[in-house]
């Protein structure tokens, strides 16, 4: 890497990491003050220095919930990805194939998964399979609508350039429609990252393993029931922490495979 | 009765680099978008001999890039006949199988933007399952016929300018090493300068080939210089309106434009296009 492209990277993770740290930094003073200040109870909100102190003190429990809860989020985001390119490349066939399974689709999206999951865990049982069919479920949506969306909405001037060259239809899909839809499947990937993480918290909600293997979900509903605010914000810290992984570890990989499309495209 | 043929008796001389030469005949072509709307082309008859530059002339909307369809297999014609034919004279070369090689050119670039040059100029090649290999020097070949250096060849589309692209694009539609070849205003978009500048390129290349050639135009002067005939079309409803021979020799140097033979021959083929008679 010579010394310019180097200059580049700092300026980049500059501009890109230092604006929300400060913001944290100011957002945590007020957090303080405003506890200190006002003298609030810390069951109801306790001080940031308090949830520190509590995730300092539980550092294990809670990497050791992230890490399940984590790898339960990314079986089912690779369950998504997997299976929602499959249903975007069948429902690309045809019209009459969308038509018929398009509804099901929207119906995965719009039931609610707190009134699915209770049927999951009764038909698959309590554990982790069960929390990585419901993460799957709920980031299902986003990569089945971006893999068709980008597959069907290939510019017709281009598909007349390979009907002249008398491309097959495989080589259409190949050369053409799925290098073409890379970007919308990459945006389709980042947007069920995140929902990953929130379909594998929901689902240990339901499925929580017990007391001695648990993930966050678990760790949140107990802290919230045992009025543990500064574990429950300390959980619900790591959770974020946790959706922004995935959804980075998503975006670099999109990004990587975007890069020759995005420098080529105007 | 509707029909596309393609004949292959055999190879005239001197054609190795364009392969076989193919005459277009079309008769009585008519063209329907939908029962319910007028044709878009309507008794149409057009023919062009081997080798020969034509250019289809005529304002916006009268069916010319239709027409151009139709030659090419894009698009049926409802009725009459469309013919691309071998027209070599030559009967000692031995038959040649397979329908006539066509490359189109069209007025965007078209280009993948996800693609190099050289692999957006090779795409004919590799949807025909030529090797990487093989693709390579018909690529560099072709690049260097429409005058772009090899530094060009690595290059993706949104780094060139808009007159590279559009000898990208022909690049592309050279390296199958076309019988036919159709261009739809490839030069629309681009200056003045550039057209003319482009317009000699491609008459250069077409002496050395001398591909049966069809070019779609709205620009009188453009087709004056370029074709060796130009068939002019009324607006709507797609019908033909007169078919002129050009009087200039090839090699036509840049400087016929400044000719005054060469304005009164605008002059004609504009009166003709406004309605009147040449």
């Amino acid at each position: 890497m010579n010394r310019s492209k180097k200059k580049g990277l700092a300026a980049a993770l500059v501009r890109i990491v230092i604006p929300p740290l400060l913001l944290l930094v100011v957002m945590l003073a007020v957090w303080q003050a405003g506890v200190v200040l006002f003298e609030i109870k810390p069951y109801l909100v306790p001080s940031p220095w308090a949830v520190l102190q509590t995730t300092y003190e539980n550092a294990g429990k809670i990497i050791s919930a992230t890490s399940l809860t984590g790898r339960a989020a990314l079986l089912g985001f690779l369950c998504s990805c997997t299976a929602g390119l499959g249903v975007g490349f069948l429902f690309s066939q045809s019209v009459w194939i969308r038509n018929c399974g398009y509804p099901y689709a929207i119906f995965l999206q719009t039931v609610p998964i707190v009134a699915i999951a209770p049927l999951i865990i009764n038909w698959f049982g309590p554990g982790f399979h069960s929390v990585v069919i419901v993460s799957f479920i709920i980031s299902l949506f986003p990569m089945i609508t971006n893999a068709t969306t980008g597959l069907t909405s290939t510019p017709p001037q281009l598909l007349e350039l390979f009907r002249l060259q008398r491309a097959g239809p495989w080589q259409t899909m190949s050369k053409l429609r799925i290098p073409h839809a890379v970007g919308a499947m990459v945006t389709g990937a980042r947007t069920a990252s995140g929902l990953s993480v929130v379909g594998a918290i929901v689902g240990e909600f339901f499925a929580g393993y017990g007391a001695r293997q648990f993930g966050l979900g678990y760790l949140i509903r107990q802290s919230a029931e045992m009025l543990k605010t500064d574990l429950l914000f300390a959980s619900v810290g790591a959770s974020a922490v946790l959706g922004v992984v995935i959804f980075s570890l998503a975006s670099f990989v999109g990004y990587g495979l975007l890069a020759k499309w995005s420098l080529a495209h105007d | 009765m509707s029909s596309r043929k393609s004949e292959t008796e055999g190879r005239p001389a001197g054609a190795a680099l364009s392969g076989r030469r193919c005459a277009i005949r079309l008769s009585q072509v008519e063209v329907r978008f939908s029962d319910s709307d007028p044709p878009a082309l309507r008794g149409v008859d057009f023919s062009v001999d081997a080798g020969q530059f034509a250019a289809v002339l005529g304002p916006s909307g009268c069916g010319k890039s239709t027409l151009l369809r139709v030659v090419a297999g894009l698009l049926p014609a409802a009725s009459g006949e469309v013919l691309v034919e071998n027209g070599g004279a030559d009967q000692s070369e031995p038959a040649q199988g397979g329908p006539p090689k066509t490359a189109f050119v069209f007025q965007e670039p078209r280009l993948l933007p996800w693609r190099t040059v050289s692999d957006n100029v090779g795409l004919p090649l590799e949807l025909q399952g030529v090797s990487r290999r093989d693709r390579s020097e018909a690529i560099s070949e072709s690049l260097a016929l429409v005058g772009l250096s090899p530094n060009d060849a690595e290059k993706f589309p949104r780094m060139l300018s808009g007159g590279m692209k559009m000898r990208v694009s022909l690049a592309r539609a050279m390296v199958t090493r076309p019988e036919v070849l159709l261009l739809d205003e490839p030069f629309g978009a681009l200056d003045d300068m550039l057209r003319q500048q482009l317009n000699d390129d491609l008459l250069r290349l077409w002496r050395e080939h001398r591909w049966t050639t069809v070019f779609v135009t709205h620009n009188v002067s453009e087709a004056v210089f370029l074709s060796d005939v130009i068939y002019v079309m009324k607006s709507a409803p797609g019908e033909m309106a007169a078919r002129i021979e050009t009087p200039f020799p090839h090699p036509r140097s840049p400087d016929l434009r400044t000719t005054a033979e060469f304005a009164r021959q605008v002059g004609v083929v504009s009166r003709v296009l406004h309605g009147g008679k040449a």
